[in-house]
């Protein structure tokens, strides 16, 4: 299977984070991407810092896999930190390159949106790395199931995530059986002028949107020989539960943030 | 060509939390001209091997040969799809492949992309159509309007019409009735002699590989576990059975008939008519030695 | 008399107004607990048969009576709580994320609670022996498995009618073999009928009853051993004659005749055994 489809991918594991509830999980990154705005100081952005690091360690999955799979973020990092070093011109100069002059407010600017787009996309991931895609979809359908009351389909909406994420590894294996069927023909997906690489996308695209209306079909006869008739009058069998752990993670968190705004400057 | 690998290793994702080994120190040689049957379970490394034979996969290590290209995991030849326009692949359930508005259109794909000219494709479609078992008529259908056979057929043609000079087929008769099956299976034998094709074979079916293989290369867990003639290979129940394959079902009854008569009939790849009259004459000189 | 579970009364059926017949004038009848094999080529009827037995079609002349219900419109929840269907491909049947998931889709859809549906889902898959993959996603398991979870999801509702649609037609030998013995030990442990839907006359060999299908009607409808002793006019509708049976016929051609048509090697060596004592 390809490569740079890893990233984000979840890695089995036994860590606390993996078995926090997702509901958890979702809460407390979703407010982490909040709070890392209110960081203004070195001590407030240790602290945000440290609290990433930590958890990262805690879900014992090889640091390596982790920064590999961050790779694509790296330039945009990178490209942040230079356009600030150059845009900005508060603070001393520190030097010169060619005629340009590097002010120090640039560069502690610079640094300071690079690690908060560092820890964004660090924690972000982090959620999707130890979750399981159906655990987030059973988190979302009972974070959303207030909106049940003003008709929105909640369920059908789940129900269409949890059958997608069942098939985007069939449907991957097929892409890939089809396109290698097709390069045997001749095919050549990769070299060659732009316009005739478009063109040789029509024999990839025709049999897998084929293939998955067949599937479809074919599933829709399954489901209706199970006896699936909509949401109405369905029992489940996916519960989620807060437990300890959850109550712990969610203390800790919350003196994260206090220490987070005892030390930022105001 | 002829084909080799020597000491061929393949891991899918390699460096990663997912790696998986799917060959392991893998050898053979395939002579020019013979016609391979290769034997597993599935996950026994058949498809990743297949995938080396056009150049699809390069080997993580080792060396793979087809006649005079060259695959290491360093180098890929730079003639790829020259190699491909001559190693013809027919995947399992091939008709997945279809895509184009017409089963001419389709047929003429490979042919198109490999740079033959339209009016040589004209004539290799008039002979692979026949070939196939289907009639011209259905050359202005959309592909998608036949019969899951008809389809399979075309699919093939397709392959076909680009002239390989080694034929790979990956359970070509998946899915198909038994009469889908033995058509198809005679149809590639056939070619196989006519047109001096190196064939290979990938096959679940015991059966197809004593019928038309003259060497049988068993798998299992991506390393070569048996090689060699059919009748061979297949007389070693237990060394197939604690793999969990079987034999075909003819030694099975050999095998069965000496446990009962104590009187072994040797496996030579008979007809049923012929070991029918064997059963004969054994029990008949068994009722005189009583 | 045992109880009549399925009965086709001159059935008729054609995708559309233009379109060929595909079932003609079909009247059968199935009993309770009884393993019955449909057979016949692609396209002989064979799928539409259980598709209108589970009221997924209607029949345009005729009816169908299941537990001596009709089946129609209105009828098609209860019929569904009474047959079960596994179909030819084991990724589109698959709707859960996990095993676990995927039986209890079912049950999930009659709202049965879930103590008891974490209950039946020990047993169904301990009865098909996937119990150790509960929580394996579908494409970690191998295509005999994914049939094998289809099998405990239909036998966690407890259905009466169990129909395995060309149910082995996607598999390697080994699934194949899985399959079988599977279906094998439900049918003996739960009381259950069983309908087996291939173009494989291997796997008829244990039905108690072959109908033969044919362009669109019932060819033949007899047990195994009648059937395999048709030979040529099975090869002429398509169908495949096992070894057994043609050495068999060979054998009777150089003047051992036999008593039984044999199923299997066994009562082949058997048949033999006796003749060669008496030789």
């Amino acid at each position: 299977m390809n490569n740079s489809l890893i990233i984000g991918q979840y890695v089995p594991g036994n860590s606390i984070i993996h078995r926090l509830d997702p509901r958890t999980k979702i809460t407390i990154i979703f407010s982490f991407v909040i709070f890392v705005f209110f960081a203004n100081s070195v001590p407030s952005y240790g602290i945000l810092t440290l609290f990433a690091i930590i958890t990262t360690l805690v879900t014992r999955i090889p640091l390596r896999y982790i920064l590999k799979g961050l790779t694509p973020v790296w330039f945009l990092i990178v490209f942040t930190f230079i356009l600030h070093i150059f845009v900005t011109k508060e603070g001393s100069v520190l030097f010169e390159v060619l005629t340009l002059e590097i002010y120090s407010g640039g560069v502690i600017q610079g640094l300071a949106i690079s690690l908060r787009f560092f820890l964004l996309i660090l924690i972000t991931s982090l959620l999707t790395l130890t979750t399981t895609p159906i655990e987030i979809t059973d988190a979302i359908e009972d974070m959303l199931y207030p909106l049940n009351k003003v008709k929105f389909p909640v369920h059908e909406l789940a129900l269409m995530m949890s059958i997608s994420l069942r098939f985007i590894p069939t449907l991957m294996q097929e892409t890939e059986k089809i396109s290698k069927a097709q390069a045997s023909r001749g095919v050549d997906f990769r070299t060659g002028p732009f316009k005739e690489r478009i063109k040789a996308v029509v024999p990839l695209l025709v049999p897998l949107f084929v293939s998955a209306f067949k599937r479809a079909e074919e599933l829709a006869m399954a489901m209706e020989a199970r006896g699936y008739q909509g949401g109405e009058g369905r029992s489940k069998l996916r519960q989620l539960k807060i437990e300890t752990r959850d109550v712990f993670v969610y203390i800790l968190f919350t003196c994260v943030i206090i220490g987070l705004f005892l030390t930022r400057t105001y | 060509m002829d084909i080799t690998f020597n000491n061929v290793n393949y891991i899918y994702q390699e460096n990663s939390p997912f790696a998986h080994k799917a060959l392991e120190n893998l050898s053979f040689h395939i002579p020019s001209g013979s016609f391979v049957a290769i034997v597993g379970h599935t996950g026994s490394g058949k498809s990743t091997l297949i995938q080396h034979l056009n150049g699809l996969i390069r080997p993580t290590k080792g060396e793979v040969r087809i006649g005079d290209y060259r695959l290491t995991h360093a180098d890929k030849p730079k003639n790829l799809k020259e190699l491909r326009s001559r190693v013809g692949v027919v995947f399992q359930y091939p008709e997945h492949q279809l895509f184009d508005e017409t089963v001419e259109k389709d047929i003429s794909f490979g042919p198109k992309n490999f740079g033959v000219m339209d009016r040589e494709i004209r004539k290799r479609i008039q002979e692979v159509i026949p070939a196939v078992g289907l009639s011209e008529e259905l050359l202005e259908r959309s592909p998608f309007e036949l019969s899951g056979g008809q389809m399979r057929r075309v699919a093939i043609a397709g392959v076909l019409a680009v002239k390989p000079e080694i034929l790979v087929l990956d359970e070509p008769t998946a899915g198909l009735d038994p009469r889908g099956q033995k058509e198809i299976m005679e149809m590639f034998y056939s070619l196989h002699q006519e047109e001096q094709l190196t064939t290979v074979l990938v096959t679940h079916s015991m059966e197809d590989a004593v019928k038309y293989a003259d060497q049988v290369i068993i798998l299992n867990k991506g390393s070569k576990y048996m090689e060699g003639k059919p009748e061979d290979v297949f007389t070693q129940q237990e060394a197939l059975n604690k793999v969990q394959l079987d034999v075909p079902e003819m030694i099975e009854f050999l095998y069965a008939f000496e446990q009962r008569f104590g009187k072994a009939i040797p496996f030579k790849r008979q007809s049923i008519e012929q070991l029918a009259d064997q059963v004969y004459q054994s029990l008949k000189e068994a009722g005189v030695d009583e | 008399m045992r109880e009549k579970l399925i009965e086709f009364r001159n059935v008729s059926f054609r995708y559309g107004e233009e379109e060929p017949w595909v079932l003609k004038d079909c009247s059968f009848s199935i009993y309770k607990d009884e393993w019955v094999a449909i057979i016949g080529h692609n396209g002989s009827g064979k799928s539409t048969i259980a598709k209108l037995m589970n009221g997924l079609l209607f029949p345009q002349e005729g009816e169908i009576y299941i537990s001596g219900k009709i089946v129609n419109q209105e009828t098609i929840w209860e019929v569904r709580k009474e047959v079960g269907m596994v179909f030819q491909n084991p990724d589109n049947q698959f709707v859960g994320t996990t095993v676990q998931d995927d039986v209890a889709f079912g049950m999930e859809n009659r709202g049965i609670p879930r103590e008891d549906m974490i209950k039946r889902i020990d047993t169904s898959l301990t009865a098909v022996g996937m119990n150790d993959y509960r929580l394996t996603e579908p494409h970690r398991l191998s295509g005999g498995q994914k049939q094998r979870v289809a099998i405990a999801g239909v036998l966690a509702i407890s259905p009466r009618v169990l129909i395995l649609d060309e149910a082995t037609a996607m598999l390697d030998p080994k699934g194949r073999m899985e399959i079988m013995n599977t279906v094998s030990n439900v049918q003996e442990m739960n009381q259950i009928s069983l309908i087996t839907i291939t173009h494989d006359l291997r796997e008829v060999v244990q039905a108690e009853r072959v109908i033969v299908m044919n362009e669109g009607v019932i060819w033949d409808e007899a047990n195994p051993r009648e059937i395999f002793a048709k030979k040529d006019k099975l090869r002429e509708i398509g169908l495949d004659v096992p070894f057994i049976a043609l050495l068999a016929e060979e054998l009777k051609k150089k003047g051992i005749s036999m008593k039984n048509e044999p199923l299997n090697h066994n009562e082949l060596l058997e048949d033999l055994w006796t003749l060669h004592s008496t030789m």
